[in-house]
């Protein structure tokens, strides 16, 4: 039972490991915390839908193209709302404001377009499971675990291994003097938000498939546990966003378990309040971001 | 002409920081350009590389006016940068910054050679190539600036304040580089508050008092300036 619970834990934590990516790569770069991230999770989960159930394009095109798109969406929300207010040099508070706006005016266009009532999703791989150990791991669960692995090393190797990753984390380090290196430091925050919503997108897709459930406003729980994930492993930090989304996962499974599924949603944000309380930086933050 | 400069008006913030700034900068040259804190130094490389737009005025580098260009055309444009402060990327390793620097350049092999360019002018570097910038001493991280600037194989060279809070070993040092970063053809414009080091190392010099050149002409000239002498080389 407990190790069953372990599994569910580790599974979901996936989920929120990937859209906790999204919110640390982020913040990483421009010391924000993007509160439209949820909506765009669930922008993610729900035109996987259109393209998979309505349109019938197939499970891997449809996943594939609610990546692409979802990773626009993310380019258009920094083009039209955030970059306007960094050309102006206006307060972080009103960046930070204006992504609440946003992640309104996308959860309510999902509303308009798609309705608002949840609807089934589809389970791609089947209720089979495999009995390991006492527990029942079902197929959903492992390849939940399998892509968002797959992913996570993809977006480790791009931050760490290519010129583009060096692009990212120079401008996190000093943007001022990325863009006097020749960076276009506002290319690198699109590309980051791009890469954000394909995280997200992967990360709807999979939860969507986990619960079989879809509906617009889902991104808004999800986002928040995420982001207390981030924050928990260290926002800005990339393992740590990994570390984080399978920690509140687990706690999410084992509040089920032994407090009752009342509980499930609280156990993240008791998680975040400890963690500012106890440790604000997180697992692998860094202590005060310097600028030498 | 490689650099020229006429009439630069910049605001910075409510302050009229540059008022009416003319410089211009030969191809071979090094040309030193002096001047007390707040003279409006920091505000002209920053006009220059963009990061401040001017109010008016011209900056025409290589022909081609450059004022309205964004900060990070510059290393395209020709010009490199070890900019105030040197602002290395303390997390990133020697090499990283170095490669960032040839961000620009598309040729692996020609940022191997500019890269072996930098080693033999810093050896220091290539022994520290896989530390992190942010746990080199002060005048290791300004051999790093000023590689990481050499890496895009500029025309011209902007060096500013490159030997602020070093050590005296170190100044000489990096004095003895800039001239043999010279001497392999690349222009340099320095900007120092250390005037003596500046103008013996400069062919030109010019002196920037709020927001105006004062005087410019030969760096020997400048040098024996009673004037200059008095306020800028501690000299009665």
């Amino acid at each position: 039972m407990l190790l069953q619970q372990i599994f569910n834990g580790l599974a979901l934590g996936m989920g929120y490991a990937l859209i906790a990516v999204g919110y640390s790569l982020v913040f990483g770069i421009l010391r924000l915390v993007n509160f439209s991230h949820g909506s765009v999770y669930a922008f993610g989960a729900e035109i996987a839908m259109v393209f998979i159930v309505s349109m019938r394009l197939g499970i891997i095109p449809g996943i594939l193209l609610s990546m692409l798109f979802t990773g626009i969406l993310g380019i258009l929300i920094d083009k039209a709302a955030l970059e306007p207010l960094r050309k102006k040099g206006s307060p972080p508070i009103a960046s930070l404001i204006t992504t609440i706006g946003i992640s309104n005016i996308v959860t309510n266009l999902l509303i308009i377009f798609l309705g608002s009532e949840k609807r089934n999703f589809p389970n791609f791989f089947g209720h089979s499971g495999i009995h390991l150990l006492g527990g029942t791991v079902s197929m959903t669960q492992i390849m939940m675990c399998v892509i968002s692995v797959i992913l996570m090393l993809i977006l480790v190797f791009i931050v760490f291994r290519t010129k583009i990753g060096l692009a990212m984390r120079a401008s996190q380090q000093n943007a001022k003097a990325a863009r006097m290196m020749g960076i276009d430091v506002n290319f690198v925050i699109r590309f980051t938000f791009f890469l954000a919503g394909v995280s997200a997108a992967l990360a709807g897709v999979l939860i969507a498939g986990y619960y079989e459930i879809v509906y617009p406003n889902m991104g808004f729980m999800a986002g928040l546990k995420a982001f207390s994930a981030a924050v928990l492993g260290g926002i800005g930090s990339l393992p740590g966003a990994i570390l984080g989304g399978l920690i509140i996962g687990n706690a999410e499974s084992m509040a089920v378990m032994f407090l009752g599924s009342t509980y499930r949603d609280s156990v993240a944000f008791i998680i975040l309040i400890l963690v500012l309380i106890l440790r604000p930086n997180g697992l692998f933050g860094r202590k005060g971001i310097t600028k030498v | 002409m490689l650099l020229k400069i006429e009439d630069l008006h910049t605001n910075y913030g409510a302050i009229h920081a540059l008022k009416g700034v003319a410089l211009e900068v030969n191809e071979g040259e090094i040309v030193c350009l002096i001047g007390s804190n707040g003279a409006g130094k920091t505000t002209l490389v920053n006009s220059i590389m963009g990061i401040v737009k001017p109010a008016a005025g011209k900056i025409i580098f290589d022909g081609r006016d450059i004022s309205r260009v964004p900060t990070y055309s510059m290393t395209k444009a020709g010009i490199g940068i070890s900019p105030e402060g040197r602002e290395v990327f303390p997390e990133l390793s020697v090499e990283e910054n170095l490669r960032i620097g040839a961000f620009v350049v598309r040729e692996q092999r020609q940022i191997k050679e500019s890269r072996e360019r930098v080693y033999e002018l810093f050896p220091r570097l290539r022994e520290r190539r896989q530390q992190q910038a942010g746990t080199l001493s002060g005048g290791e991280q300004q051999m790093l600036a000023v590689g990481r600037a050499l890496m895009s194989n500029p025309r011209l060279i902007l060096l500013d304040e490159p030997s602020l809070g070093l050590a005296p070993n170190f100044v000489e040092m990096i004095f003895a580089m800039i001239r043999k970063i010279n001497a392999q053809g690349v222009t340099v414009l320095l900007i120092e508050q250390n005037a003596n080091m500046a103008l013996q190392v400069s062919s030109r010099a010019y002196v920037l008092e709020n927001g105006i050149v004062s005087m410019s002409g030969k760096a020997s000239e400048i040098a024996g300036n009673p004037l200059v002498k008095k306020a800028y080389l501690g000299m009665a």
